[in-house]
């Protein structure tokens, strides 16, 4: 053993000396002993559901549909969901500029487990799966710019029902400039399935007012959002958004009946306006809950066999237009451990931001930014506090 | 099924909230902090931007040595156990100037030494906020 590393000693001794060199000026050097938190984003999970109520697919509607037959077919239509998801911090790399700035490099995996229940009343039940894996980069460089980079690999099945699986995979690509803290505009790509459809779409995005306070974010594809602070723990906020998806479902009753199909696709479109409450306890736990009115809104089936050489916009062989509804949704997100401090650090807000936007399954859930704390007026002085509380903020010789 | 899915969901968000509340005081405290010191210092948009990423770093450091000391038992038996006390003291003193030296340093290259000066005077104002708020409730 000892003849080996002396016969590769010369060949790797660069390195050893290097590492033997950095070992003792790590042992010397008593600040590199001190363990800070690594990441900025703790790991997080997060849940959400989402319901709507039963309804005739042709009340108060004219002309919706493509295709009658089917229609005739599916009758009443409810739809439900759940979307169960995580993204925990693989990597974060703080660099420190000579003017002083930090910038930070996060590299995060993301994954979601999502279930909807579309229920129309002429035909079997169906509980569609998706679930993806992902990766996602995100740059901050500390002053203006931040550069996001997504992309979320997923599979999709019918649980109730013999049925082929299907990988795709959603994506996004974006630049965050940030102006100052009462200003922010994004640009990008995102290819993204929340349409119904396949679709690449060009992302802009604009926030006026800072998000620890008051703001409107128009961030097109995704929503337009006013969000307003009531008090240290609640948010209030207002929206529209789009939601859907496109799922593998089984054909077992034949709603299409050309090639012998045992797999179609069923996609799903609703512009969501509503109003949301986001409680955050502190900055482990949050929970909102929302409700509010689908506006547009659509179901769409595919043929699996017509669009399989298909690389973008996929053809339906049934649209249906959806009259308009209520919905509930709710959820809760748990963030576990510690994290790096980001008191007033506006750009690393711009980044927790960025990634609620872009949520980590391409379903255009939000999971809200309970880890940017809300800035409030207050001076009161905080209740029961013990010297636990603040061993750590103060030196031994202060206490006398 | 669904019942009991509730009923654990309830229970999970019951037993977070209990046993993150320690959390929350914290959470205020530093919010008190921030308002306390960005009041004493008057930073721009610019110097803000800057400054609170390197402070926060700052005191992420500081706190995680003296979180390191206070892991020292407060009474002895043997005399080692009294030296490694000692030792670690030491250390912690040795670190804490250290990062003064080497953050203030970084402060300087981002705000106006005035305004560093003014720093370490708003963190001493705002350790007499909390002793005071600690005495008081001693005095009660």
């Amino acid at each position: 053993m000892r003849k080996q590393a002396l016969i590769y000693m010369p060949k790797y001794g660069l390195l050893w000396l290097l590492l033997v060199a950095f070992s003792s000026f790590a042992q010397t050097d008593s600040i590199k002993k001190i363990k800070t938190p690594k990441h900025y984003f703790t790991p997080t999970i997060f849940t959400d559901y989402y319901a709507n109520p039963s309804i005739n697919l042709d009340d108060g509607l004219r002309k919706s549909t493509n295709n009658p037959t089917v229609r005739n077919k599916l009758k009443n239509y409810q739809y439900n969901q759940f979307v169960g998801g995580f993204y925990f911090p693989i990597a974060t790399k703080d660099f420190h500029h000579a003017d002083g700035s930090i910038s930070n490099l996060h590299l995060l995996g993301t994954g979601n487990y999502m279930m909807g229940m579309p229920n129309f009343s002429g035909i079997t039940n169906h509980t569609l799966l998706k679930a993806s894996v992902g990766l996602r980069s995100i740059y901050n460089t500390g002053k203006k710019l931040i550069w996001f980079l997504d992309i979320t690999p997923f599979m999709s099945t019918d649980l109730s029902a013999n049925c082929y699986t299907s990988y795709r995979w959603a994506g996004a690509f974006l630049v965050d400039y940030m102006v100052s803290p009462y200003f922010s505009f994004r640009v990008g790509v995102m290819r993204s399935f929340m349409y119904g459809n396949r679709y690449h779409l060009p992302y802009v995005g604009l926030r006026f007012g800072r998000l620890d306070k008051t703001y409107l974010s128009i961030q097109f594809p995704r929503n337009i959002t006013i969000s307003v602070p009531a008090g240290k723990y609640l948010r209030l906020s207002a929206y529209i958004k789009p939601m859907g998806g496109v799922f593998n479902m089984a054909n077992n009753d034949g709603l299409y009946t050309k090639n012998n199909d045992k797999t179609i696709l069923y996609g799903r479109y609703e512009l969501i306006t509503g109003l949301r409450v986001d409680a955050t306890f502190n900055q482990h736990i949050s929970i909102f809950a929302s409700a509010g009115f689908t506006g547009i809104r659509s179901v769409s089936l595919y043929s699996t066999s017509e669009n399989q050489d298909n690389q973008f916009v996929l053809n339906n062989f049934y649209n249906q237009q959806v009259p308009r509804g209520a919905f509930i949704n709710a959820g809760f997100t748990i963030r576990i451990g510690r994290a790096k401090s980001i008191y007033n650090n506006y750009s690393i807000y711009e980044t927790f931001n960025l990634n609620t936007t872009i949520d980590t399954g391409d379903n255009n859930t939000n999971t809200g930014d309970g880890n940017i704390p809300n800035q409030t007026k207050t001076s009161k002085p905080v209740n029961n506090l013990k010297i636990k509380d603040v061993q750590d903020l103060i030196e031994a010789q202060d206490m006398y | 099924m669904k019942k009991r899915a509730y009923i654990l969901c309830f229970f999970t968000l019951l037993v977070a909230s209990v046993s993150f509340s320690q959390s929350t005081k914290r959470e205020k405290i530093e919010a008190l902090r921030v308002a306390f010191i960005t009041q004493k210092l008057n930073l721009n948009t610019d110097e803000s931007q800057k400054f609170w990423p390197v402070y926060n770093e700052y005191q992420d450091k500081v706190r995680a040595a003296r979180r390191e000391f206070k892991k020292q038992p407060e009474t002895f038996t043997t005399d080692k156990e009294a030296q490694e006390y000692l030792d670690a003291e030491l250390l912690l003193k040795q670190q804490e100037l250290s990062l003064h030296k080497e953050y203030y340093e970084k402060f300087k290259k981002i705000i106006p030494i005035q305004k560093v000066a003014s720093l370490r005077q708003a963190e001493e104002g705002f350790k007499k906020e909390l002793l005071k708020q600690l005495q008081g409730k001693s005095n009660e």
